[in-house]
């Protein structure tokens, strides 16, 4: 017989706080469908109102503190717990250009990790053809126009979280909430409803950041004029908080087989099984590498996690192509 | 321990990246530094004067001059070249189609 492990003394806080709750909130924590629904609009909520009230300091901090955690929550969800690193070759000719990009490949040369995702699939040859099909579509249009394309694959990657949570798991018509109200607050930031907010709050500047929005104009809405530009950089802050929201909280909720939450023992034990202590080990080191390098440099360090993330954007199209090829939920 | 060895392998330019990137501009050098540009041509930090919006008091923005060093590419830089990356792409798409095709060996009813 094997003993239980012994819970953490937070989760003794938190089954108290739960139980204290228990007569308001029971509800919300009743089943997983609202307890995702409403931690998903809570989390968009919050993005929002940091996107109005402190959007350089969102851009600054957000990949800092949490960009290492949100590839882990990519690694595990796409490729570890599908088990795709054991599908024989092709996790390996996946990541080959993958590796590429670290070394300042060409988009076209990171987009080829989706042909072995599509080949390697079990599914029909039509749907092979077409997903090469839009395989071949991007490819062109990165050889056309690379920085072009560089710029819609940076912003269009942050709304890539919200389709793959979205298919995680059969949804509720409740459950639209969630894509429509991110769509909303992305159509009102760039309709400038943010702009006077900005202007009352202060936060067009955030003196200490080591950034401003020109910078962030210069790399993520170059020569799209002095109107559009910020509000572009504005909508990119929020669904990119977004977008580690569904990586870190909602995806995480979806994913897990038990559908009530579980103590943070539990969760810690999940991560061990999945990665194995060392590797979380360096994990664990590398999040705080990043961080302790923004305390010294946060602009550099910012820049030098965004080169660690390149690959991860392409790891999703890949993933997201081979799961629709095989025409499986990434639910397991 | 395949998982280990795929993080290993997907770490490693991650690393070799970051120092390059701060090579490859002028942030924290001065002038007349080693630099890359970003088309990969070696180059020299020079100071330049620039108009540049200023977005601190909001939209829309005021211009103001201000002096930054910037990358510019000497005489003896050699451009990126796509061709090394032509080559790559087009032996990795002939690995993938030699590892999916591969012809089967015969099975036991064809024996």
């Amino acid at each position: 017989m094997t003993a239980l492990a012994q819970p953490w003394w937070i989760d003794s806080v938190r089954s108290r706080v739960y139980r204290a709750l228990r007569p308001w909130l029971a509800h919300l924590y009743a089943d997983r469908a609202s307890r995702v629904l409403w931690l998903g609009v809570f989390s968009v909520v919050v993005a929002f109102t940091l996107t109005l009230v402190s959007p350089l300091w969102l851009l600054a901090l957000g990949p800092v503190l949490l960009g290492v955690p949100h590839l882990v929550a990519d690694a595990r969800y796409l490729v570890v717990q599908p088990k795709l690193h054991e599908r024989g070759a092709l996790a390996w000719l996946v990541a080959l250009p993958l590796l590429a990009t670290g070394f300042g490949a060409p988009p076209a040369i990171s987009l080829l990790c989706l042909v072995p995702a599509v080949l390697m699939a079990r599914g029909s040859v039509a749907r092979k053809v077409i997903a090469l099909t839009a395989w071949a579509g991007l490819t062109a249009l990165s050889l056309a126009w690379e920085n072009p394309f560089l710029l819609v694959f940076l912003h269009a990657h942050n709304l890539v979280a919200l389709g793959w949570w979205w298919a995680l798991r059969p949804r509720t018509k409740q459950a639209f909430v969630l894509p429509v109200l991110v769509l909303a607050c992305t159509g009102f930031l760039l309709a400038g409803g943010a702009d006077p907010f900005l202007t009352a709050l202060g936060a067009w500047a955030a003196p200490g950041s080591g950034t401003s929005f020109s910078e962030f104009i210069e790399t993520a809405a170059p020569g799209l004029g002095a109107t559009f530009g910020p509000r572009l950089v504005l909508s990119f802050a929020f669904l990119q908080s977004v977008h580690y929201a569904m990586w870190l909280r909602l995806v995480p909720e979806d994913a897990r087989t038990r559908p009530a939450p579980r103590p943070f023992r539990a969760t810690w034990d999940a991560l061990v099984k999945d990665f194995g202590f060392p590797l979380l080990l360096v994990f664990i080191g590398l999040t705080a590498f990043i961080a302790f390098w923004g305390l010294e440099d946060l602009a550099g360090a910012r820049w030098g996690y965004l080169r660690l993330a390149a690959f991860h954007g392409y790891l999703e199209l890949a993933v997201g192509a081979f799961f629709l090829v095989e025409r499986k939920r990434p639910a397991w | 321990m395949r998982l280990y060895v795929l993080v290993a392998v997907l770490a490693a330019p991650a690393f070799a990246d970051i120092i390059p990137e701060e090579v490859a501009t002028c942030r924290n050098k001065a002038a007349g530094a080693a630099c890359t540009t970003g088309e990969g041509h070696a180059g020299t930090c020079i100071e330049t004067s620039i108009t540049r919006p200023d977005y601190s008091g909001g939209v829309p923005p005021t211009y103001k001059a201000v002096k930054m060093l910037t990358c510019v590419a000497t005489a003896k830089g050699s451009a990126r070249s796509m061709l090394p990356w032509v080559g790559l792409g087009l032996a990795f798409l002939a690995l993938v189609a030699a590892l999916t095709f591969k012809p089967r060996g015969p099975t036991a009813s064809a024996a």
